[in-house]
């Protein structure tokens, strides 16, 4: 008698169970093989949080939207075909920070012209505004002498609504000079004297953001990395004067400008 | 000793017939005739001795070493024949078996690749693992996870290569050095050396010409004529590609020849 009286408990357990199980077996694969496929300047974008949790559909219309207005802006940075972004979604993908990016993962990411990680997660809204984590990897610099690993928080002042914050991060001017960074350095790196203009802009442009951005306290490693921009650069325009392989108008640059360039002037 | 007194009889028999034929019933006086008897005796009684004797030699003996061999080979060929179909029934046995088994894993391998593909790097490290329990049916399995290269999976796919030469150490390492020595650019950049790196590991000591052969090379190459197809999704092969993977076979080449 007592267990017909328990019967739609158990049942509702039951079906409980069964939805857990369909979901664990159902989150999608975690992997990114698209990078794969594509070739040039990468920038993949893993999983946002969005308060309502990563799996329900209002955050995957919510990423779909991001998607789709980051992939319009980045790609209309450059004229030129060869040193374009290229937006990778990775879906479902969400790193656990630094140890998600062993040695062989980071060499790995690099070869594969990767320049740009980020996730991250928004909180809110609390009082009107929300809170936004994102986690940024510039994996070309894993070999220079700054971390390529960066956490931010932000607190936009733009309205509270999902899609305004899809659209506030869309045009976050902070990412994109990650990106310029990590390009330069890659850029650098596989085309050495002949990708120095390229590079020079991409310095430039994102060491004019990120001084706006870190106003008007910078951290200590906010510092290390403008620091760091600025040292490639000055090496850029000093080699571009000497290096016969270099053919560009920056071996005319007058040595007031490079040493204006070169002492600081533009931290 | 009866069968020696036995031709003397004979003989004395053969005596009185023989003489008057060998005599030619010619006319003999009694002396000479005595006389003659008695040599043409003792001429006929040497050569009856040595006809018998020569019977003597005729005789069927004791069986010799031939005859006891023509006896044996019979049986000899049927041992011979016992063993060697015994030990082709083994050989068929064993290439059978080691089939089945070679099957039975690759039906057991099937399922764990198939959940490889899809996981992400903390499953892939274990189903890596598990892989390369499997021993040397794991090494293609693995060299071609880093040959896809995804990114990933790669640290997986070594893990599983060093799994499987605790079991078939030897075999590893022969199909790590297949690859180094490859000519016809079959892997792209990260199989080489991925693979030149664990031939160090490894400690692949058969493997330390084909490493310096390898660093020769590599030391001649550009990206043009390198060994191995570039990265997928990069922009193609390029000088630190290079030096990366000579880099690598260096090292493992000094690993290996350190006493």
């Amino acid at each position: 008698m007592s267990l017909f009286r328990y019967l739609p408990r158990l049942r509702f357990l039951g079906c409980a169970v069964l939805i857990c199980f369909v979901k664990a077996g159902g989150q999608e694969p975690q992997l990114c093989t698209q990078i794969n496929l594509v070739t040039g300047y990468k920038i993949v974008l893993d999983d946002i949080k969005f308060s309502s949790g990563s799996a329900s559909e209002q955050d995957k219309q919510l990423m779909n939207l991001l998607n789709f207005q980051l992939r319009s802006r980045l790609e209309s940075f450059d004229d030129e075909a060869t040193v374009r972004y290229h937006l990778i979604r990775c879906n479902g993908r969400l790193p656990e920070g630094e140890a998600s990016f062993p040695p062989l993962t980071m060499t790995g990411l690099v070869n594969r012209d990767v320049v740009l990680e980020i996730w991250g997660e928004i909180f809110g809204p609390a009082q009107g505004t929300q809170r936004v984590f994102l986690n940024y990897v510039m994996m070309p610099l894993s070999s220079g002498s700054v971390s390529p690993f960066l956490q931010r928080t932000y607190t936009p002042k733009a309205g509270s609504s999902p899609d305004e914050i899809v659209e506030w991060l869309a045009n976050l001017n902070e990412l994109s000079a990650y990106a310029r960074i990590a390009r330069a350095v890659r850029l650098l790196a596989l085309k050495g004297p002949t990708g120095y203009d390229s590079a020079k802009a991409d310095f430039e442009t994102a060491s004019s953001d990120l001084h706006r951005a870190f106003a008007p306290n910078p951290t200590a490693s906010q510092k290390e990395l403008l620091t760091f921009v600025s040292k490639r650069k000055c090496e850029v325009l000093q080699d571009a004067r000497t290096n016969s392989e270099y053919k560009g108008p920056l071996r005319l640059l007058p040595d007031t400008i490079l040493k204006r360039e070169c002492t600081g002037g533009n931290l | 000793m009866s069968a020696a007194v036995a031709p003397i009889g004979i003989y004395e028999g053969l005596k009185t017939r023989v003489n008057p034929r060998q005599t030619g019933g010619a006319s003999l006086s009694t002396t000479d005739s005595s006389i003659q008897g008695s040599i043409d005796a003792t001429d006929v009684e040497k050569r009856l001795r040595s006809i018998e004797e020569k019977m003597e030699h005729l005789k069927p003996g004791g069986k010799d070493t031939w005859d006891k061999l023509e006896k044996l080979s019979s049986a000899c060929w049927a041992v011979v024949t016992l063993l060697i179909s015994v030990f082709v029934t083994g050989r068929i046995e064993t290439a059978l078996k080691e089939r089945q088994l070679h099957l039975e894993n690759v039906k057991d391998m099937q399922q764990l690749m198939q959940q490889l593909d899809k996981a992400d790097a903390q499953s892939a490290m274990s189903y890596g693992l598990a892989l390369g329990a499997h021993g040397r049916y794991a090494v293609e399995p693995m060299i071609q996870v880093l040959q896809s290269g995804i990114v990933d999976h790669r640290e997986a796919a070594i893990a599983g290569l060093r799994a499987a030469a605790a079991i078939d150490e030897d075999f590893v390492c022969k199909q790590l050095t297949g690859v180094i020595q490859n000519r016809t650019r079959l892997y792209q950049m990260e199989v080489p050396e991925s693979a030149a790196k664990l031939l160090g590991d490894l400690d692949c000591k058969d493997a330390a010409r084909p490493l310096r052969d390898y660093v020769e090379r590599l030391g001649r190459a550009t990206p043009e004529t390198a060994p191995f197809t570039q990265v997928p999704g990069s922009q193609g092969i390029t000088q630190a590609n290079i030096d990366d993977v000579k880099k690598q076979a260096q090292d493992s080449l000094t690993a290996v020849t350190q006493q």
